[in-house]
């Protein structure tokens, strides 16, 4: 297996992932430079905190540019929680900070009149075969905690969305090789690690 | 979906239970993963809460100490306990911890807990409140704000503020705490002034009965339990089971052994 980079930018839980591959025996490396990001054909970009913070980081470290250029020559791109919000183009969270504008989509808060966050393990329905005219769906339960959702406006890139407080949060995210999910893969049990797994072997999203 | 919890109280170096917050010592993590098989235990709950008790370590050194423990799990982590600066906060987040729970701080320093809030998202922030009820009183929120701190009322609580700091609140029952004779769900309708913000019970879980009841409460979105004497060897599991099979909405999931490559 090739080694994984995941995209250090001084912002998010990188011991969390660390653990998770380790646990699984995916061989990776910390990505803090520019220079290192061609190096690896799949990049994970792990995330919690302010969207603006961590826009400011991947700006101030070079590596947005970077990981721009990689993934738009065909590197695969995992993003996780903020990591996914990061994939868009913005976020009502932090007015005037550009994501990586590799997916048409904005970030907006999640607030509804019962809630503001959603935190806890989520049932996602997951929309597996996407070629031709058939979409089988499946459920699978996985770990959010976010205050803010991504909104794709082409709708075909959503993979899995859950209901929440009477409305629908995309909860993942596939476009070629730019994936991203919301919940937390590396805090969902043994469903979440499979899906790191699934991502350091093909380079793909399986949910 | 609602979530099980279980309770770690440790001070980096040893774990303890708890009786109405008196602490007793029970070893370290070799000792725990013997004894109880701490790592299997989290296998059935869906998030791990980690109290820094004692303190004979400084913060940062405790971070450390974290991220060994969260080597082996694979779900949420929240660390309270101790936590005086943003730097801290960050600490603690860089070695595993997905949430820091404030009790104390709530008061003393707000405005550290907003920092953390604003820079991790409200969701990474829960509020933990402890309180006592005397018989036919309301129930009381205890704190160590300074020294000879009085008790804040029910009524005085600032659940607004409270509201925009935290993502949920712990409310643990002094009274009950490490007793197993049942969380006071009858105590719950005094919290009903806090609004929305989800709560968490924590204090007195000494049964799957005890579990499934809390967990059946519509007001409650979550239970905690530290008292791993009563839930040694399949006691979660079985507290699982029995929520499950009373018709609570909890997740499911794959065992590690599935995709552990080295299990395989």
């Amino acid at each position: 297996m090739k080694t994984l980079g995941v995209l250090d930018y001084g912002v998010g839980n990188m011991q969390s992932v660390a653990n998770a591959l380790d646990k699984i025996g995916v061989p990776w490396d910390l990505v803090s430079e520019p220079g290192q990001v061609f190096r690896y054909g799949k990049l994970l970009l792990p995330g919690v905190g302010a969207f603006g913070a961590a826009v400011s980081r991947l700006e101030e470290t070079g590596l947005k540019e970077e990981v721009c250029v990689s993934a738009k020559a065909g590197t695969s791109l995992l993003g996780i929680c903020l990591g996914m919000q990061l994939l868009g183009k913005s976020s009502e969270e932090s007015a005037g900070f550009e994501g990586l504008g590799l997916l048409d989509a904005e970030t907006v808060a999640i607030s509804s009149a019962n809630a503001t966050t959603n935190t806890g393990f989520r049932t996602v329905d997951i929309s597996t075969a996407r070629s031709g005219s058939e979409t089988e769906t499946s459920t699978r339960d996985y770990y959010f905690n976010h205050g803010y959702r991504l909104v794709p406006n082409d709708p075909t890139v959503t993979a899995g969305v859950l209901s929440w407080s009477g409305s629908e949060i995309v909860a993942a995210v596939l476009s070629d090789n730019i994936m991203g999910v919301q919940f937390h893969p590396e805090k969902s049990q043994g469903q979440g690690l499979a899906v790191l797994l699934g991502f350091a072997l093909s380079g793909e999203l399986r949910l | 979906m609602k979530r099980i919890i279980l309770g770690l109280l440790f001070d980096g170096v040893d774990f303890y239970l708890s009786r109405n917050f008196r602490l007793q010592r029970l070893g370290n993590m070799v000792w725990l993963q013997e004894h109880f098989g701490i790592f299997d235990l989290a296998s059935h709950v869906d998030e791990v809460a980690v109290f820094h008790v004692a303190r004979k370590m400084e913060t940062k050194a405790f971070a450390l100490e974290l991220r060994e423990l969260a080597r082996n799990l694979f779900i949420p982590i929240s660390v309270g306990g101790g936590v005086r600066s943003i730097e801290e906060a960050d600490a603690l987040f860089r070695s595993g911890a997905d949430r820091i729970m404030f009790s104390n701080t709530l008061w003393n320093d707000p405005n550290l807990v907003r920092e953390v809030g604003t820079k991790y998202g409200k969701q990474s922030v829960i509020g933990v409140l402890n309180y006592s009820r005397a018989e036919g009183q309301d129930p009381v929120i205890r704190h160590r704000h300074r020294e000879g701190s009085p008790p804040i009322p029910l009524k005085e609580l600032p659940t607004e503020s409270l509201a925009s700091l935290a993502g949920e609140l712990v409310l643990q029952s002094i009274d009950r705490d490490g007793t197993g004779q049942g969380f006071p769900v009858e105590s719950l309708s005094h919290f009903e002034e806090l609004g929305e913000t989800p709560w968490i019970a924590a204090g007195g879980f000494g049964s799957t009965a005890h579990v499934s009841q809390a967990l059946g409460d519509s007001r409650i979105e979550a239970v905690l339990t530290s008292n791993l004497l009563a839930f040694v060897g399949s006691g979660l599991e079985s507290a699982r089971q029995a929520a499950l099979g009373s018709g609570v909405n909890l997740a499911s999931w794959h065992r590690f052994s599935m995709v552990d490559r080295n299990d395989s």
